[in-house]
């Protein structure tokens, strides 16, 4: 593949001097949960590989948590957290070290040995991952100059060079490499999915959908945006390239993951019909945490889903099904449970299912709690809120209700149907509280009577 | 395949015995065989009788060969193939279609591996299990008389002995033999029949069940009455350590009419099993009796080896109970036996204990079916859906078989509990029933299970401020919706 624009020298000069040979790592990831770990690239990796590909680097690439390698991601317990009296197990996901201390080793075997080694670190409290590869890769590569980038890099940049034992940090890496395309040849068999960008806007949807179909040519079937709110950022490139794949028929697939929201469905009614002639399959709306919680917020939020979920579902999307899936933030500082709680079930109610997103604090929102304590999903501001993780626990088990599956379809506890109603009637008169005269009683046998 | 002309004998199993003379020189096939159904539960589907009565002809000198149609693989299922009814490959059920299966061998396979046996077989013996799987019973049976045309062919099983003369009828055996052989009852499974060893028994350590509730056939299976017979505890413990010994089997299921009806006499085999030091996982999938088990009972069948209890709830009322003729069982009994195996250590809400919902009955509130599954839900965390099928032999079935087959014209495949036989009658109490509403109830059953997070169930009924605020979201809609939106269903 090649750069589809030209780099800069500001571009260039950000990667300091250009090395004869890079090792490009991502790194295991330390966390009590790795859900969508299917879904995880690190694309910003893969593109700076198309850029030091451009100046004649040699470039190799580990991937500690590449799911085509073994099929299921590896795990080992790390550490057990006492969250407010629950123990909760946190995990190493990925590569086990002394497979990834073997990789290396062959590479320093066969004299392949890198001037600079880049280190992709997706989220702030991932650091112990990034950190346990730097320290491997200097234990093999003492002379290599290590480089680190992604939002840890961006956010917490002091502590990445004293903690992640970093040489460098590479800041607003994105800024750079958005426009390149990620090179997926560094696989020894490609992934099955692809991230696109529209590089800031900067690029041409003929340009973007040539990327598409030359990863489409590579048998790569299913492909997401990478870009924040998509849509709302560049309605008119993106509905150009939505308009190219629909007339291209290109046989891909495409999943929003967080980056179109309902009320760009409802703002543009026949967005969905185009969605699904594009070759949409699933549509994961953005959560609301850039919304504030108050109550008529809700009920914006509450209304534009059922409006979009309705729109969705008349371009071709199936209600209750992965089609479609509402999201909701969680985690947030001074966060009333009981309202998420009741949001989440009207929008499973109108849209099919709800993802709880938990809240990511930035560094700087909470820098009494260690980086990787800051993780949203230990909820870190249980606390200020006055709840526990317990109560948090409670609201992920709502939500596994409100998304479990019978035969690929959702329940709607707020239908009409007959036995929606029946099963409302029956909480409403708390049939679980049945009083003895209903209940019956106890008929012993005469030996364990007397 | 076309059933012979019957010239079927209809005998009573006991008064068999001239049948089963010692005879060194004669060669047995016994043959399960595949299942014709639109879903199949593989788990504990070993035919423990066909596989005791092979104990029975090896002990009397037969050679004995076993076509087990239905042997899971390695991973614990049966294969399956579409099956077309009516030239169709699934079943039009009201608003909802049922895709149809062959599980199991298919029958060029088991045409296969009774022409590779070393001799033809002077007699065939067929089991044949649920009354609604009576066809793929009556295709072995033909093809059993294609491949050993001098072969006597002879069904058993609870099929031929609660719808005796459906299988004489409909078979085209030889011989339809009517409920149990003496001789077998309480002899071991012969798994050496196997090519691939099991990987888990079936034990049966009592017969019998002294309670006649009207939808059960247990008394009809037990020769019309409810006395309880035992085998010995010993004899039981030596069944088990042959099975580890001989095939490393560790995994023992329970199957029994009422395995506590006869106070002590499982507690005891438990008992032994824990004073032997045997490393086993014990299971009971069809339940126990509520109103016998205790603390003392519930810690040592923990001890034994039990990971999981499954309590027979059936119904949150006690009217319900009584017009099932279940006064023994009662939901405060449930209670009882849910406490006493929390303080025993099974943990609600993880599946360790489990409790069955019935539902699909003839007559049957949904409102109650819908409060029981949420009693389950809040007091356990694991509803186990339980689709009622009509089975002939019980007061039910009596009751409702001029509305079955005169009225409904069915027979018996039709009254396959996920068909929902009882689907029209029960639109007599709700005119707009459909059978997607017993879908949607299955479904809510299912839904309500899923909700883990860290091991357990969530609790939609639980006092957690998400919960209530659940409920709250429910309860504010119902307040508004209810009144128009379910005027078109009598209460």
């Amino acid at each position: 593949m090649s750069a589809t624009t030209a780099p800069a020298a500001t571009d260039i000069s950000a990667l300091g001097t250009i090395p004869e040979r890079a090792l490009l790592i991502n790194p295991p990831v330390h966390d009590t949960r790795f859900p969508w770990s299917h879904w995880r690239q690190p694309t910003l990796l893969l593109r700076l590989a198309t850029l030091l590909k451009q100046c004649g680097t040699d470039t190799k690439l580990l991937d500690a948590t590449h799911w085509s390698l073994t099929k299921r991601l590896r795990r080992r317990r790390v550490d057990v957290l006492d969250l407010d009296g629950i123990s909760v197990n946190k995990w190493r996901f990925g590569t086990p070290a002394s497979a990834l201390a073997a990789q290396l080793r062959a590479l320093a075997t066969a004299d392949w040995r890198p001037d600079a080694i880049y280190v992709e670190c997706f989220t702030t409290f991932w650091w112990e991952g990034a950190s346990e590869v730097i320290a491997l890769a200097r234990r093999r590569f003492p002379q290599a100059q290590v480089v680190l980038l992604g939002p840890y890099a961006d956010l917490a940049p002091d502590h990445a060079l004293t903690h992640g034992g970093a040489d460098s940090v590479m800041r607003n890496a994105l800024a750079t490499l958005g426009s390149y395309r990620p090179d997926l040849t560094l696989y020894p068999r490609p992934p099955n999915f692809y991230y696109v960008s529209l590089g800031s806007g900067t690029r041409s949807a003929e340009d973007i959908l040539e990327e598409i179909a030359d990863a489409a040519a590579k048998r790569i079937h299913h492909f997401a945006f990478s870009d924040h709110a998509v849509h709302r950022q560049h309605p008119d490139l993106f509905r150009r390239v939505l308009e190219g794949l629909a007339s291209k028929q290109l046989g891909v697939n495409f999943y929003a993951l967080g980056n179109l929201s309902a009320t760009d469905i409802m703002a543009q009614p026949d967005l969905a019909g185009l969605l699904k002639r594009a070759g949409y399959l699933q549509l994961h709306f953005a959560d609301d945490r850039a919304v504030p919680p108050d109550e008529s917020s809700h009920k914006d939020t509450v209304e534009s889903h059922a409006a979009a979920a309705a729109l969705c579902q008349a371009a071709g999307f199936r209600g209750r099904t992965d089609d479609l899936a509402a999201s909701l933030c969680i985690g947030r500082p001074c966060e009333d449970i009981a309202e998420r709680a009741r949001l989440a079930t009207l929008l499973s109610h109108h849209v099919g299912s709800v993802i709880l997103w938990p809240y990511q604090p930035t560094p700087n929102e909470c820098p009494e709690i260690e980086l990787e304590d800051q993780n949203g999903k230990l909820f870190p501001f249980r606390h200020d809120s006055g709840l526990t993780y317990r109560d948090y626990l409670e609201l992920l088990g709502l939500a596994a209700v409100l998304n479990a599956k019978y035969r690929t379809r959702t329940f709607d506890f707020m239908g009409t149907g007959l036995i929606s109603q029946l099963f409302q009637r029956s909480i409403v008169r708390r049939a679980w509280d049945a009083p003895d005269e209903v209940k019956g009683s106890v008929n012993l046998p005469l030996a364990v009577r007397s | 395949m076309t059933a012979r002309p019957p010239e079927t004998a209809l005998v009573n199993a006991a008064d068999f015995s001239s049948y089963l003379e010692p005879n060194r020189g004669r060669r047995a096939l016994l043959l399960n065989p595949p299942v014709y159904d639109a879903q199949y539960w593989a788990r504990w589907s070993q035919p423990a009788g066909l596989l005791r009565i092979a104990s029975l002809l090896r002990q009397l000198g037969y050679a004995v060969n076993l076509i087990d149609c239905m042997e899971t693989n390695a991973r614990g299922y049966v294969p399956k193939s579409r099956r077309l009814v009516d030239g169709k490959p699934y079943i039009e059920r009201d608003d909802i279609r049922k895709t149809t299966w062959h599980f199991g061998l298919r029958w060029e396979n088991v045409r296969q591996r009774m022409t590779e046996l070393d001799s033809p077989p002077d007699q065939v013996w067929i089991t044949s299990i649920m009354t609604y799987w009576w066809e793929s019973t009556r295709d072995a049976v033909t093809l059993a008389r294609e491949v050993f045309p001098q072969a006597r062919i002879i069904v058993g099983g609870i099929y031929p002995t609660l719808a005796p003369d459906h299988a004489r009828a409909h078979l085209g055996a030889d011989v339809v033999l009517r409920g149990e052989l003496p001789q077998a009852s309480h002899l071991w499974t012969d798994l050496s029949l196997y090519r691939t060893p099991p990987t888990y028994a079936i034990l049966t350590t009592s017969r019998g069940c002294p309670w006649d509730c009207n939808y059960c056939a247990a008394r009809t299976l037990n020769n019309g009455t409810g006395k309880m017979r035992l085998r010995d505890p010993e004899d039981v413990l030596a069944e088990i350590e042959h099975k580890m010994l001989t095939y490393g089997i560790r995994r023992f299921g329970f199957y029994e009419d009422n395995a506590l009806a006869f106070r002590g006499h499982l507690q005891h085999i438990l008992e032994l099993i824990i004073e032997r030091r045997l490393n086993l996982e014990l299971y009971a999938p069809e339940g126990f009796e509520t109103r016998m088990l205790n603390q003392d009972l519930l810690s040592v069948m923990k001890l034994a080896g039990f990971e999981k209890i499954h309590l027979p709830f059936e119904t949150l009322k006690w009217e319900t109970n009584l017009g099932w003729n279940r006064r023994h069982a009662s939901t405060a009994s449930f209670d009882r036996a849910l406490a006493a195996a929390i303080r025993a250590g099974f943990k609600e809400r993880s599946e360790e204990i489990n409790a069955f919902v019935l539902f699909g009955l003839p007559g049957e509130s949904l409102e109650d079916v819908i409060d029981s599954a949420l009693y389950v839900h809040n007091a356990v965390g694991s509803i186990i859906p339980m689709l009622f099928t009509p089975v002939p032999g019980t007061h039910l079935y009596d009751e409702h078989s001029h509305y079955l087959h005169d009225e409904m014209k069915w027979d018996l495949q039709h009254l396959n509990g996920k068909l929902l036989p009882f689907l029209e009658y029960n639109r007599r109490s709700y005119p707009g029933l459909r059978a997607s509403d017993y879908m949607d109830l299955e479904a809510l059953m299912s839904v309500l299970n899923q909700g883990k997070v860290l091991s357990r169930s969530a609790n939609l009924c639980g006092d957690t401020r998400s919960s209530q605020a659940f409920r709250s979201a429910v309860s504010a809609l119902t307040a508004t919706a209810l009144p128009s939106t379910l005027s078109s269903v009598a209460m």
